[in-house]
């Protein structure tokens, strides 16, 4: 569902680290072994018990003779791939191990979920390759790795490294919008919508009586001859003038749940499937887009917080611009509670993007939608699994979800459009729900003229 | 399949031939058990160093193996030591084997990946280790074991020197452990 963007995109980590090592209780239960052996065949008389004794003396012997040294520093180095391959994106861990480091014990840790353990050779360990899944948009902890070595046949074992993350945003994958509902009134001199002002560069408006300052070849000789009540009288096709619209995305990043129900208390994205924050970052790119391509004026602001909002504007900058602030957008810090609306250019149409889990966001789209603008809310909420859980689980599921239905239809009350932005396997209806949004608002715009 | 098993097979990195740590635990089993079968006779020691085994495979953080590896060196005291008794040269290579394994086993976990080849350079030391005290052990049962109508023989003066060598063998091997937890 994620593509991964290009190579500024590319994440790589280092650390260096000087292992403190431990010796293992083998070293020494091995030595007490062959100690007791060695008396035993001194007070027997049996110099064969002594012989058993002896690879475990050569064993301590080398051990202790070729003990690390503690001020030899090993050093890690994880590197992402630069681009995605089917939905996976490659990686290379690279360790250089000190000199008596004979294995490495690697902790893997992907989407935030531990993978295992590995132990391997030290030369394996140079360059460990691999792939990650790629399920998640935004900014995302792909990899962490954790090691320490051991060496000599288990009589020493250094001390864990620090865990060395490597973070990488993914850019979400999206699909302009074509069919894109307008706001009630259309701001600029320019754009690609007629507005119902008369102008230039529209469609035919009206026939009127010539007025002074309209152009000699805007006469309609046709309509002249056919009205003309008395000589001199004359009359111009007038076309409706373009605009351009103004739409504000508002994101609601207070919280990010999964279509795996059994997963919203838990942190581990692997577990999540796809989220509620992947499915508003592919919305608001694609909403975005759509827009922007169509010539239209843009602004982003994320319900979250008051630091993450760019201004509207058009042009394909603006629109990486406003691409880039989607990726970026995830939780972060305790949510926002905001007394009044942030404010919005007048006439704007604003999309408010939420799972509606709270009344946080429909109290903010009602408060916009009462101030006069076209407020769409967009349910971004993926489809619910339940698997797993248990029979009261399931009950408070359906619970929350009767009440965000009724905020929903709250909101509906007020004057709000709703569209449920779901997987790809509804898109049509998806399409078919913006379409229809459209013609409302056609319709809407010719009564208003 | 759930969707955290399917994350943990695409992501796990390609080392190669890899085998589940509790192999490790496994091969202290058969290992012990084998050694057990071998030099102790049916009756209470046997069953008690089975349970030995048991808990060295099972809590291999225990000092149970060497533990072990006591009783199984203690049976030689039940037998007369002979040049052409295979069970011996059985004994010292199972015994470092099993101090091998139980080693690993102590620091690596169950549910880990081992990869075949980190085992390379422990097996090449194991080998270097094993060929001049197999030959030592050969050389000294054909000189010194004791034949069928001879005398004992009896070194009084080794002894002491070999109580001696017993006595510095000692502080070299065990003093420098608890210098370095001091």
């Amino acid at each position: 569902m994620s593509d991964v963007a290009g190579p500024d995109n590319a994440a790589k980590a280092n650390d260096s680290s000087t292992p403190q090592w431990t010796m293992s209780a083998a070293i020494p239960s091995a030595a007490v072994v062959a100690l007791l052996f060695c008396a035993a065949g001194l007070v027997f008389s049996r110099f064969d018990i002594v012989l058993v004794a002896l690879p475990l003396i050569g064993c301590v012997a080398l051990a202790w003779e070729r003990r690390p040294r503690a001020r030899e520093a090993s050093s890690v180095h994880a590197r992402l791939a630069e681009h995605a391959d089917g939905g996976t994106l490659g990686y290379t861990i690279a360790i250089v191990p000190p000199e008596h480091a004979e294995q490495v014990q690697l902790r893997l840790t992907v989407l935030g979920d531990s993978i295992g353990e590995y132990l391997v050779g030290r030369t394996t360990a140079g360059n460990v390759p691999g792939t990650v899944p790629i399920i998640h948009s935004g900014p995302q902890e792909l990899l962490a790795v954790q090691h320490r070595l051991i060496a000599e046949d288990a009589a020493f074992v250094g001390s864990a490294s620090r865990l060395l993350p490597v973070r990488r945003t993914v850019t979400p994958r999206f699909t302009p919008i074509e069919s894109l509902p307008l706001p009630p009134v259309l701001h600029g001199l320019t754009g690609t919508h007629a507005s119902s002002r008369p102008g230039d560069g529209g469609e035919f408006r009206d026939i009127h009586p010539f007025t002074p300052g309209d152009r000699l070849r805007r006469i309609d000789w046709k309509a002249t001859a056919r009205r003309a009540g008395s000589p001199g009288d004359l009359y111009v096709r007038r076309t409706t003038a373009t605009a351009d619209a103004t739409v504000l995305l508002v994101l609601d990043s207070r919280d990010d749940v999964g279509e795996n129900v059994a997963s919203w208390n838990d942190a581990s994205s692997s577990l999540q499937g796809l989220s509620s924050m992947d499915v508003a970052r592919q919305a608001a790119s694609s909403l975005a887009a759509g827009y922007i391509r169509a010539g239209d004026r843009v602004g982003f602001q994320d319900l979250a917080s008051q630091g993450r909002m760019i201004q509207h504007g058009g042009g394909i900058r603006h629109l990486a611009r406003v691409l880039r602030a989607i990726e970026l957008t995830a939780p972060s810090g305790p949510p926002l509670h905001r007394v009044r609306a942030p404010l919005v250019v007048p006439g704007a149409l604003i999309y408010v993007l939420s799972t509606f889990l709270d009344d946080e966001a429909g109290r903010m789209a009602a408060l916009w939608r009462g101030s006069g603008h076209r407020v769409i809310a967009v349910d971004v909420l993926p489809s619910g699994r339940l698997e797993h859980l248990p029979r009261e689980q399931v009950l408070a599921h359906r619970i929350i979800l009767m009440e965000r239905a009724d905020r929903i239809r709250a909101l509906g009350a007020y004057g709000i459009e709703c569209i449920a932005w779901q997987q790809n396997d509804r898109a049509a209806s998806r399409a078919a729900r913006l379409r229809a949004l459209s013609g409302q608002q056609s319709t809407r715009a010719q009564v208003r003229r | 399949m759930s969707g955290t098993v399917r994350v943990r097979v695409r992501s796990a990195p390609r080392v190669g031939a890899r085998v589940p740590g509790w192999m490790l635990r496994a091969f202290v089993a058969v290992v012990g058990t084998a050694l057990c079968v071998g030099e102790l006779a049916q009756g209470f020691w046997f069953w008690a160093a089975l349970v030995l085994v048991a808990i060295a495979s099972v809590f291999p953080a225990t000092p149970a193996a060497w533990v072990l590896m006591v009783a199984l060196g203690s049976s030689l005291l039940t037998r007369t030591p002979s040049a052409l008794d295979g069970r011996i040269y059985a004994l010292i290579a199972g015994i470092h084997l099993l101090h091998l394994l139980a080693a690993y086993a102590r620091v690596v976990p169950g549910e880990s990946w081992v990869q075949l080849r980190a085992f390379a350079a422990p097996l090449r030391r194991y080998v270097l280790v094993q060929v001049p005290v197999q030959l030592i052990a050969a050389l000294a049962l054909f000189a010194f074991a004791p034949r069928s109508g001879a005398q004992p023989v009896v070194l009084p003066i080794i002894g002491v020197v070999a109580a001696l060598a017993l006595v510095v063998l000692a502080i070299v091997l065990v003093v420098p452990f608890f210098r370095q937890k001091g």
